[in-house]
């Protein structure tokens, strides 16, 4: 085996890789580091020893003292998973707002950015074989907002706009109303959307672009959420209805499939599952959190299932909105993606929403995709199985 | 502002037409995808912010040269890594394919100690002289051809199956 054999044999492997793009990003990364080190200060002595440590400790000391984050890329290498427990449960602490968007990225079926303000075409005159996420579009008008639709996302990116004027909103109790629009509404396989209705389950066959109903008979109850399993079916949930003071209360899909003692307020979004590991968010936890420097309650997001007990805890509740924040899927067995904002409003200050992964197993959290849209818009996320091979 | 918006339009273009040499490099250093990306991102940064200084240079040399040494670093703090000793065996008889050969290769390659692996990889793939490879990694011309030497030397004896097919493949075929 010659020098040249080599040289072909290592270009043989090496071209059977292809990166993703970083150069997009990196000016913007470069700035924003910079200047963030030139505010770092005397905190930088803090912060380098709380590098020391590992990446989810330094997050949990920056929020505990308010003090400057370090957004070094060192935080995209994995920390040791040893540290506080709950329960049996590692503990892994998630960025701050503040650092979301100098997170390492993680690879995905999605693209990095996603800017649903542009004019796209719709969905029935140029279709999709299917769609790796799709994203409820309410309008501000006013002081209410309007259903506007549903913008799918291809899996080369591609933008699709679909017209949903024939759904009704839903009747959530206690004269409130929301979207009819869920975070488990788009099929795992992608291909189709299903919307709770007050009389039933509509849905949209995306590459054919028909619209089917299922009827249902709920008397007294309202449809209100619903998601797809892993197996094609789909869970329903209803409002209860209290005879006695003639009110309604949503049922957001109640207790999770796996069992845990984790004691929780209540659940959040769908549970989505790869095999025999599943993730859920905890709107919020019901013990305290021991983490310093964020909620003694916070949101959390939990993954358990195949010798994994982990918890993410969620900083800036605050900030994220009420319900904060639904799990998107599997990325791979070790990286769960959620929406790092609630479905109910979730818009960032800076107007946007993120998508991050949590690594399960090191605590690390990177970037999947960051969602933008125009001052006038919210928007919720539903994601087919982000695991399957688009 | 025009002169910090040149830089950045100068930069983006320079950094997408590089990211696949300087990914692929990386992944050939570490044989993983997501450290091969964190080092290339870390070093696209890096380069970034010396921008106004290597844009009229050699930025590829510096970059190259980031990841290269962070990977080292980062080699050294993950000390635990145990290094594989003997290539998998291939079932013989049938040609290799072409994903054969990379698992072949793949393999031999984890058998290499970082600095042996690093040396054959800019010699090899990147295509450094010796004396760029030493530049590179701050060590002398001497230690760069005595880590090409031991590579070389190692890879044949971890997959001498390789071998096997750079013969065939580097035969002359029978005219018709």
């Amino acid at each position: 085996m010659t020098e040249p054999d080599v040289r072909d044999l290592l270009t043989e492997l090496a071209d059977s890789v292809e990166g993703p793009d970083l150069a997009s990003t990196a000016w913007d990364r470069s700035v924003s580091r910079r200047r963030r080190r030139m505010s770092v200060g005397v905190g930088a002595v803090a912060a380098a020893t709380a590098i020391a440590f590992g990446a989810v400790h330094l997050r949990a000391h920056d929020a505990s003292t308010g003090g400057p984050t370090h957004p070094s890329p060192t935080t995209s290498q994995p920390s040791e998973p040893a540290g506080p427990t709950l329960d049996g449960f590692s503990i892994a602490v998630a960025p701050k707002l503040a650092d979301e968007a100098t997170l390492p990225i993680a690879g995905s079926p999605l693209p990095s950015t996603i800017d649903l303000s542009a004019p796209n075409p719709s969905v029935v005159d140029h279709p999709l074989l299917s769609a790796v996420a799709a994203f409820a579009i309410r309008k501000v008008v006013g002081d209410t907002t309007r259903f506007d639709g549903v913008m799918l996302v291809g899996p080369g990116g591609e933008l699709r706009h679909l017209d949903a004027a024939r759904l009704q909103p839903i009747d959530i109790g206690d004269g409130n109303v929301a979207s009819p629009f869920a975070a488990g509404s788009l099929s795992p396989d992608g291909t189709r959307l299903a919307f709770p209705q007050p009389d039933g389950v509509t849905m949209f066959t995306i590459p054919t672009g028909e619209w089917t109903s299922f009827p249902m008979s709920v008397t007294g109850n309202d449809l209100v959420d619903l998601h797809w399993t892993s197996d094609g079916m789909i869970r329903l949930g209803l409002t209860t209805l209290d005879p006695d003071s003639g009110r309604t209360t949503s049922d957001r899909i109640g207790s999770p499939l796996y069992a845990t003692d984790l004691k929780v307020q209540y659940w959040s979004g769908a549970e989505r599952t790869l095999g025999d590991l599943h993730a859920r968010a905890a709107a919020y936890l019901d013990e305290r959190s021991p983490a310093p420097g964020i909620d003694t309650y916070p949101p959390a997001i939990v993954a358990v299932g195949d010798g994994v007990r982990a918890l993410l805890l969620i900083p800036d509740q605050q900030p994220r909105w009420k319900n904060c924040c639904t799990v998107a899927g599997w990325l791979d067995s070790s990286q769960v993606a959620y929406d790092a904002t609630s479905s109910q409003n979730p818009l960032h200050p800076d107007q946007t929403l993120r998508a991050l992964a949590w690594n399960v197993a090191t605590g690390e959290v990177r970037l999947v995709t960051t969602v933008t849209g125009s001052a006038d818009m919210l928007f919720q996320g539903s994601y087919a199985d982000l695991a399957a091979d688009f | 502002v025009g002169v910090a918006s040149d830089d950045r339009e100068t930069f983006t273009a320079w950094a997408s037409a590089r990211q696949q040499a300087l990914f692929r490099t990386a992944y050939l250093l570490t044989a993983d995808r997501s450290r091969a990306e964190d080092l290339v991102q870390i070093a696209l940064m890096k380069v970034a912010a010396r921008w106004a200084r290597l844009r009229d240079g050699d930025p590829d040399a510096f970059a190259r040269t980031c990841i290269v040494r962070d990977n080292i670093s980062a080699w050294r703090r993950r000390r635990r890594e145990v290094l594989v000793e003997t290539a998998p065996d291939r079932a013989t008889g049938d040609p290799m394919t072409a994903i054969d050969r990379r698992l072949a290769l793949a393999s031999a390659l984890a058998t290499l100690a970082p600095r042996q692996r690093t040396v054959l990889v800019l010699r090899y793939y990147a295509d450094l002289t010796e004396q760029q490879t030493a530049e590179t990694l701050g060590l002398s011309v001497g230690t760069v051809k005595a880590h090409a030497h031991q590579a070389l030397h190692r890879l044949r004896s971890a997959a001498p199956e390789l071998a096997e097919f750079v013969d065939r493949s580097h035969r002359p075929e029978a005219s018709t």
